[in-house]
């Protein structure tokens, strides 16, 4: 308690001059903050910049998927669901459906599909507002047409993207392009 | 000195606006028209302190913003401006709650002491030179022993609320009153022996002069400097701002002595402590910083030492613009102390108004009056 109290003259002037000082020095660092610039993102007006590697909802494209299942038997907690219909050429996909209840983002589904049809995307918004809204039924986005539509620019693979790109070397983004004019 | 007051300009007003529609307003007896130039002037006080209470409530809201690295409310109107509207509406029309066990008179009789020791001194406090409702000669100790009076409230609010924490806050507040009051009284008494005046327009026409250098906080260097900040650091205390803000204590006491108002009620408490806090800033910008003198002298300004040369509506804004242009600043600084400083304990504010500040003010006043005696 001898910090505290002034137990002595000699004391008593060290306390003061150390109350003064550090007095000072804490508006110092107060006054510091108070000329600086928020760090505050105003969320509904100023969207967050994420990442480029930022994984978020899953993009899936039908139209190229083989149905190996390997997304599905990868997914350490089983939220991807896949049934098929039909055999040989004729198999087609009946239902494609992702749990992001469950869903930890780990990305293993990406990696492993051989097809490049299974990406994640920047796509960051994954509010909503019924509990059942959290399974996303990608088989019922259609084909490639209706999912452009739906989601315009998650319409590549990143990988896909970078392999054209040089392929290109006027335009600077031109991933979407071929893509359209293929589909 | 101008005795000119917020009376007369307000009863010369309304004699030219019953000119206006062909009434002779004169023809109301003298006493009459006082009163109704009082009341008028009452009103208009009253809606000061409540737009300074908003604009000020809004300021910290913000400064904490910005210290802490938000926004701070910025979304209801342009940088959030009208908040407060929002939130004034919001306690309007809030259930007003007495609590059963509160003793029912003393828990309503409470905010408006509170508030009342508040917007008293604010009889004396001078807007500019002629905007005063009294030219009083004992205008500072008017102003100090009526803002005394918000302690009893405070105490009364927390007897009457039947609550610990209320009680509590209440009980600190006597206890810190008991230190702060000393120190503030010698940092007054300094000025005083300075001045030789115990009216507040004396003591800033006292302070006319050369540039800064005639203001009281550099004529009386270093005594007058030296009670200026305890008066600044005492009132602070007064004001019950952190870092003495052992009354309320959110931390510990949930809001202190107003923990069961709500409404209205709190909303007089809310008018209270800011009113207190701009009357210690106004207290202090007249005792120490020249009141309605600005920095450049008014002979480079206007040829003449009064600003009287520049018409009464002129010399009236420009010593409104310098009084509550340092009212104000004085007043950010309480907003940027609040959010730097954590709280002191009780025995901390006794060690610093008893042992550091007591004691420093004394020298203050026996320096004062012997440079009063030497004549410098």
């Amino acid at each position: 308690m001898s910090n505290h109290y002034a137990t002595s003259f000699a004391n008593y002037w060290r306390i003061f001059s150390r109350g003064i000082s550090t007095a000072i020095a804490g508006l110092r660092v107060t006054l510091k903050y108070l000329t600086s610039r928020p760090i505050t993102v105003e969320y509904p007006d100023v969207l967050p910049e994420v990442p480029d590697q930022w994984r978020g909802w899953h993009a899936y494209e039908m139209d190229r998927c083989i149905m190996c299942r390997l997304c599905e038997r990868v997914c350490p907690i089983q939220c991807i669901t896949i049934e098929t219909e039909g055999v040989g050429k004729e198999k087609k996909v009946a239902q494609y459906e992702i749990d992001y209840g469950l869903c930890l983002f780990c990305n293993l589904c990406s990696e492993v599909c051989p097809v490049l049809c299974l990406w994640m995307t920047a796509d960051w918004d994954l509010a909503c507002y019924r509990r059942s809204d959290v399974v996303i039924p990608f088989h019922t986005f259609g084909p490639n047409e209706e999912r452009k539509r739906l989601w315009p620019g998650l319409v590549n693979h990143p990988q896909r993207a970078a392999k054209k790109a040089p392929a290109t070397p006027k335009a600077v983004a031109p991933a979407v392009e071929p893509e359209e004019s293929k589909a | 000195m101008m005795t000119t007051n917020f009376v007369d300009i307000i009863n010369l007003v309304l004699t030219w606006a019953g000119g206006l529609v062909g009434l002779d307003y004169r023809v109301l007896p003298q006493l009459a028209r006082t009163a109704i130039g009082m009341l008028i002037a009452c009103g208009a006080l009253i809606a000061y302190l409540g737009v300074l209470t908003m604009i000020f409530v809004w300021g910290e809201r913000r400064v904490a913003g910005r210290i802490q690295s938000r926004q701070g409310p910025n979304r209801v109107g342009p940088q959030g401006v009208l908040q407060l509207v929002a939130d004034g509406i919001k306690f309007l029309i809030k259930e007003d709650v007495i609590p059963e066990t509160a003793h029912p008179l003393l828990f309503r009789l409470a905010p408006m002491l509170v508030l009342m020791g508040a917007f008293a001194p604010f009889v004396v406090l001078p807007l500019s030179q002629s905007l005063v409702v009294s030219h009083m000669s004992l205008g500072v100790y008017y102003a100090l022993s009526f803002a005394a009076l918000e302690v009893v409230g405070v105490i009364m609010a927390g007897w009457a609320s039947n609550n610990k924490w209320s009680l509590y806050g209440g009980m600190r507040l006597a206890a810190q009153m008991m230190s702060y009051e000393i120190p503030m009284g010698l940092a007054v008494l300094t000025v005083v022996v300075l001045t030789g005046s115990v009216n507040l327009g004396e003591i800033t026409g006292a302070q006319q002069g050369a540039w800064i250098f005639s203001w009281n906080i550099f004529r009386g260097f270093p005594w007058a400097f030296i009670a200026g900040c305890i008066f600044y650091t005492a009132g602070l205390a007064a004001s019950k701002r952190t870092p003495f803000d052992l009354p309320e204590a959110e931390s510990e006491l949930v809001a202190g002595y107003h923990t069961e108002y709500s409404g209205m009620r709190f909303i007089m408490f809310m008018m209270a402590e800011y009113g207190t806090m701009y009357v210690i800033s106004a207290l202090t910008a007249i005792l120490f910083l020249g009141g309605t003198n600005g920095p450049i002298p008014q002979v480079v300004v206007f040829g003449n030492h009064t600003y009287a040369q520049a018409g009464p509506i002129a010399s009236n804004l420009i010593g409104m613009a310098n009084l509550i242009g340092k009212a104000y600043v004085l007043m950010f600084v309480m907003l940027w102390v609040r959010w730097t400083y954590p709280r002191v304990r009780i025995d901390q504010i006794i060690f610093i108004c008893m042992k550091v500040l007591v004691p420093f003010g004394i020298v203050c006043l026996i320096g004062a009056a012997a440079w009063a005696v030497l004549g410098l």
